[in-house]
């Protein structure tokens, strides 16, 4: 039978949950393998198939787009599980294992049906793995990413429900031609998990807030389970192209503020996603692969530079720019294998960023679309100056601030130099990344004037760095996002309603009460009330009903029961 | 960066763009076919994306930290 | 489910004794409810005729699919949560708890009683029997308990008297009171303004006891001062079983005239409404039962909604729904008393770390809110997505929007539970007492509230069966 890595995963963490120390590290891990294995072994094809009531439920369908993403998703949680060991927390650790297994319960499902079950388990578990930053603010940061998610998941159902009820095909895929409301609600759906402006600042509210190790999970699934949505159903859209290349230049712009390392990373995070969603738009065999690998690239490079990111945070214990600096020196390691990360991201020649995101690039170009193709770029200039220029520079180098590091855990070094050692690996044999996807693609990355072309426009980002260095440094400021709508208006809005409807509960309750006082004060003595109603007369307080004063005296009584009797008798009689 | 630093940048850069000479240009647009072309855009593109932003973020963006903590519940 | 009816007379026997059989007697009515309702499947409805006068003169009870499905629930219920009671009735005196448990009994007694009679006027002695019974207990929760009950008295004797009212209206048109009779006679009598006026008083009647709405005011308070097993038990039995005569009436015994169909778009509107000032008035509460009864405001608006809109999705979706929070609500309130507490309120805060301190408890309740918030694949997921299918092929968008606006509202007001549960620190721990090892509560109280959570999961995963097997045969021909 053949295993679904989801449920590999979950029987993991339940094993986790049980386990301590040793055992558990070595249960995490040899879990995590174990889905991965499953994943590169799976056979194509529809397995798992249930009837339930009216529809055929998909649970493992296992198709060339399903096998490439199922293959990453389970290589970044064993590299991501390497990462957390140390993790003294087990239901962060378990939340990370559910919420990949999540994702990858919708990657591998066959109708849309699962892949909304899975959807929405994805999202609380993702809860689950901010809040496990117990900070306030990551409590706070948690609330609004739940209300964020809940009311996408809220669309996904509305929309689902629109397509089921008016015959659509519970097959997971595209729409075909008609794009009536089922298309927009999904799409909206999905484009608030894949970030999309202006429904992405969840992600750099929240993604910073969790704690060091789950913000490396954090930035794998979410959005990149959103995009192979994207690839699958939505292809070939010109409102996702320049939605696209919109988020690649929003990300990087919003950067250039950050002053916290891993909201910076998280703002390219959205930059980075742009390119995917553009290719995804752009809707050519060749944009659809490049989105395809650029998800499979960018889930290896963010991660490493998420992690080394974390690194540093748990060396120094200070996640600011303003207040990092200079310990480069005495972090080597952690500095050559980020300096892989951001080599990757910016699109350097022999790291993985270059064989991937030039394909959209390229695509864009050979659609005609030289705008966005021109846009791109220079988010890519944008991207280098950021990750691999200046948070570098005022991380690692620059003035140093008396910093002393203390030595990073083992386990996160070894998961940093696994990701570091596929991102070179990709980058030096591309040919193993194309032979996996999809579509098959006929491009090759390493022409003279391709890297020509990447070599010049990284240097010249390099000169405008180091012409622009001063007015780089890292300010001590928030910026503002679109989360203001509802982090402003909202709770006062919220408050107002709450008063609206007590309101309204309470004039009920007074008007009732205002009824039952008047007419208790009847009914204490209901012969003086009525009496006062016939002759209108008014005296102070009723006095309650004494029964002394009102018994029927018992002759009175028989004499009512004889006369009865024989007026019924001579009734019937 | 002391001046030496960014001497060495610029020849690398300018190594870089003349790789170019080499290179045959791919790509339709009119652009591909200028020399030199990716550098001049890669140091004006780092320029407008740095000043742009950073004019956007004092005009409009940027508010004092705890901004959100201050007036929120 | 007859034997059910006439066991109401355990008296002052032994506390144990009497607890016993207090346990005994709905669990043996509940085998006989699904018995019934097996027959009732299998080969129509099953008519028994009271002293053997044959309708329309005598009072006939009726088990059909509904009606069965119905007193399963109730029966189901009242078991579980006579196992639930156990531990309070021990600190209660023996003459006490004798009492609490006959008016337990008669409680049971009613409710089924309504689901299974066949006749108009019949019902209503049964909403009095409930009622009564059920202001007993729900005054015995104490001082402020007292004054709540008092103001459920007044309206609920108000909204029986409506019902009766409305009743009166309608024997005078058709001079029967037998429901099948009634379905006969109406269309005949014509719409005139006695069978509006009958409709009207019926319908407002049971919405007061539904807690619809603006009607709802006797709620929070009566079911935050009762005492535990009495609100597990009232939550979780007493609208629904209300629902459960407002269908009745509406779809199987009125005819669809203009006056009908009138009182379900006032209806629907109504629950939207309430829908939304449940939730958001949930939203503010600070004491978890009073946040639950809110909540209940609203999951009652639900099912109204999919009554009002009519059609054979909504009307699975509310049928359900009526299930799906009966259980779930039970368990909720359930698990909220069973956490060793110092005093009387219930606020959030009091939940920090309780995850530590009662692990099942506390995942029971998680289970549970997740079913109310609409999380697949529990049973709350399914009463939705049915609920939206109905309302969607009504073209009843504003309802589908608010159904989907409630489900956000009751996911923060949840969560916020569910955080402090999972992710406060606990006070409690900061000093640690070996000494002091408190347990996780009692069995008694644990194994109720774990079932009926299973069961909400259990509901959820093959609602498929419960939906063809039972609802499809429950529901009204439309």
């Amino acid at each position: 039978m053949t295993p679904h890595p989801a449920l590999i995963l979950f029987a993991t963490a339940v094993l986790v949950g049980l386990s301590r120390g040793r055992v558990r590290a070595g249960l995490l891990l040899a879990g995590t393998i174990a889905a991965l294995v499953a994943a590169v072994t799976l056979p194509h094809g529809v397995h798992w198939g249930y009837a339930v009531g009216d529809y055929q439920l998909q649970l493992l369908r296992v198709d060339p787009l399903s096998h490439f993403f199922g293959l990453i998703f389970t290589l970044i949680m064993a590299v991501g599980a390497l990462y957390a060991l140390h993790a003294t927390r087990a239901g962060e650790h378990g939340a990370t294992l559910v919420y990949a297994g999540g994702a990858l319960g919708v990657v591998y499902a066959g109708d849309w049906v699962s892949a909304f079950v899975w959807w929405e388990l994805m999202s609380i578990a993702s809860l689950v793995v901010v809040w496990s930053g117990d900070t306030d603010r990551a409590r706070a940061a948690g609330f609004r990413y739940l209300f964020v998610h809940v009311a996408g998941g809220s669309l996904f159902f509305a929309g689902l429900a629109v397509h089921l009820s008016g015959g659509g095909p519970l097959e997971f895929g595209p729409f075909g031609e008609t794009h009536g409301w089922a298309y927009g609600l999904i799409l909206l759906a999905v484009a608030v998990n894949a970030a999309i402006p202006p429904f992405h600042a969840w992600l750099a509210d929240a993604y910073p807030e969790a704690s060091i190790t789950g913000t490396v999970f954090l930035s794998a699934f979410t959005t990149k389970t959103a995009v192979y949505v994207l690839i699958r159903v939505f292809p070939n859209s010109d409102l996702l192209l320049w939605a696209g290349v919109l988020m690649a230049l929003y990300g990087v712009v919003y950067a250039v503020l950050e002053n916290d390392i891993r909201r910076l990373l998280g703002y390219h995070i959205i930059s980075q996603v742009g390119y995917m969603v553009a290719g995804v738009g752009l809707g050519t065999p060749l944009a659809l692969a490049g989105a395809a690998a650029h998800a499979f690239c960018h889930i290896l490079y963010k991660a490493l530079l998420l992690m080394g990111a974390g690194a540093v945070m748990t060396a120094t214990g200070r996640r600011k720019l303003t207040e990092l600096g200079g310990v480069g020196r005495q972090m080597p390691v952690v500095v050559a294998l980020y300096f892989v990360g951001a080599f990757s991201i910016s699109g350097v020649p022999l790291f993985n960023g270059f064989i991937s995101k030039s394909m959209i690039i390229t695509a864009a170009g050979d659609e005609g679309h030289g705008i966005a193709e021109l846009l791109l770029t220079l988010a890519s200039v944008g991207t280098f100056l950021h990750t691999g220029l200046k948070l570098p520079y005022f991380t690692f180098f620059g003035p140093s601030r008396g910093l002393r590091p203390t030595p990073v855990p083992a386990n996160m070094i070894a998961a940093m130099v696994v990701a570091s050692i596929c991102c070179i690996g990709l980058g030096l044999a591309p040919g193993w990344l194309y032979a996996r996807l999809a579509t098959t693609v006929d491009y090759h990355p390493y022409t003279l004037d391709h890297v020509a072309g990447s070599l010049q426009l990284l240097g010249g980002t390099a000169l405008g760095f180091w012409w622009l260095l001063g007015t780089l440094k890292g300010e001590a400021t928030e910026s503002l996002d679109t989360d203001w709508f509802y982090r402003k208006p909202v709770p006062e809005v919220m408050a107002w309603l709450v008063r609206a409807a007590a309101a309204t509960g309470r004039l009920a309750h007074a008007a009732a009460r205002w009824v039952v006082q008047t007419a208790a004060g009847y009914a204490a003595n209901p012969l003086i009330g009525v009496g006062r109603l016939v002759t209108g007369a008014s005296d102070g307080a009723l006095s309650p009903y004494d029964e002394n004063r009102y018994r029927f005296p018992i002759g009175v009584t028989v004499l009512w029961v004889v006369l009865a009797v024989g007026l019924l008798s001579l009734l019937i009689g | 960066m002391t001046a030496g630093r960014g001497a060495l940048i610029a020849t690398a850069a300018a190594a870089t763009g003349a790789l170019d000479l080499l290179a045959h240009p791919h790509g339709d647009t009119w652009w591909h076919h200028l020399a030199g072309f990716d550098l001049v855009y890669g140091f004006l593109g780092c320029a407008a994306i740095v000043i742009g932003s950073k004019a956007l973020g004092k005009v409009w963006l940027q508010r004092r930290e705890r901004f959100y903590e201050d007036t929120e519940e | 489910m007859i034997a059910a009816l006439v066991v109401p007379l355990v008296g002052r026997v032994s506390a144990r004794l009497a607890h016993g059989i207090t346990v005994v007697a709905p669990a043996v009515a509940l085998v006989c409810a699904v018995m019934a309702l097996r027959v009732a499947l299998d080969s129509g409805p099953w008519h028994y005729y009271l002293g053997g006068w044959a309708p329309p003169w005598g009072i006939e009870y009726v088990v059909d699919p509904l009606g069965g499905g119905m007193a399963v629930l109730v029966a189901l219920l009242a078991t579980l949560v006579a196992i639930y009671a156990g531990p309070h009735l021990r600190a209660l005196s023996p003459r006490r708890a004798a009492v609490f448990n006959s008016l337990f009994l008669l409680l049971t007694s009613g409710l089924l009683g309504i689901t299974l009679t066949g006749d108009l006027f019949n019902l209503y002695v049964f909403v009095e029997i409930s009622s009564l019974a059920a202001y007993a207990l729900l005054a015995s929760g104490g001082e402020r308990a007292i004054v709540a009950t008092f103001r459920y008295l007044l309206i609920g004797t108000i909204a029986a008297s409506f019902y009766l009212l409305g009743i009166g209206y309608l024997y005078a048109l058709t001079g029967t009171v037998n429901m099948a009779d009634l379905a006969m006679r109406l269309p005949q009598a014509g719409g005139g303004s006695a069978m509006t006026v009958g409709v009207v008083l019926i319908v407002v009647g049971l919405a007061i006891k539904m807690a619809v709405f603006p009607l709802h005011g006797w709620m929070p308070d009566a079911y935050t001062y009762a005492p535990p097993p009495v609100t597990m038990f009232i939550a979780a039995v007493m609208s629904k079983v209300s629902a459960y005569a407002l269908l009745r009436v509406l779809f199987f015994v009125l005819p669809r005239t203009g006056a009908v169909e009138t009182a379900l778009s006032v209806l629907s509107w109504v629950a939207a409404g309430g829908v939304l000032a449940g939730s958001v008035l949930a939203l503010a509460q600070t004491d978890v039962r009073r946040m639950l009864a809110y909540s209940s405001v609203g999951q009652m608006g639900y099912v109204v909604l999919g009554l009002s809109i009519g059609n054979a999705a909504a009307l699975t979706g509310a049928l359900l729904h009526i299930m799906g929070h009966a259980v779930a609500k039970a368990s909720l309130f359930g698990a909220v008393a069973s956490l060793p507490r110092d005093t009387v309120q219930a606020d959030i805060a009091g939940f920090a770390g309780a995850s530590r301190r009662a692990p099942l408890t506390m995942a029971a309740f998680t289970l549970a809110a997740l079913s109310l918030v609409g999380m697949p694949p529990t049973a709350g997921f399914f009463s939705k997505w049915y609920l939206l299918q109905g309302a969607i092929e009504a073209d009843a968008w504003l309802f589908a929007a608010v159904l989907l606006v409630s489900s956000l509202l009751s996911a923060v007001y949840f969560f916020r539970v569910i955080e402090q549960i999972y992710f406060a620190p606990d006070p409690a721990a900061a000093e640690p007492d070996r000494s002091r090892c408190h347990p996780e509560v009692s069995l008694r109280l644990l194994g109720p509230v774990i079932t009926l959570s299973a069961a909400v999961l259990l509901i959820g995963l093959f609602n498929g069966w419960f939906v063809t097997t039972v609802i499809r045969h429950a529901l009204p021909e439309l």
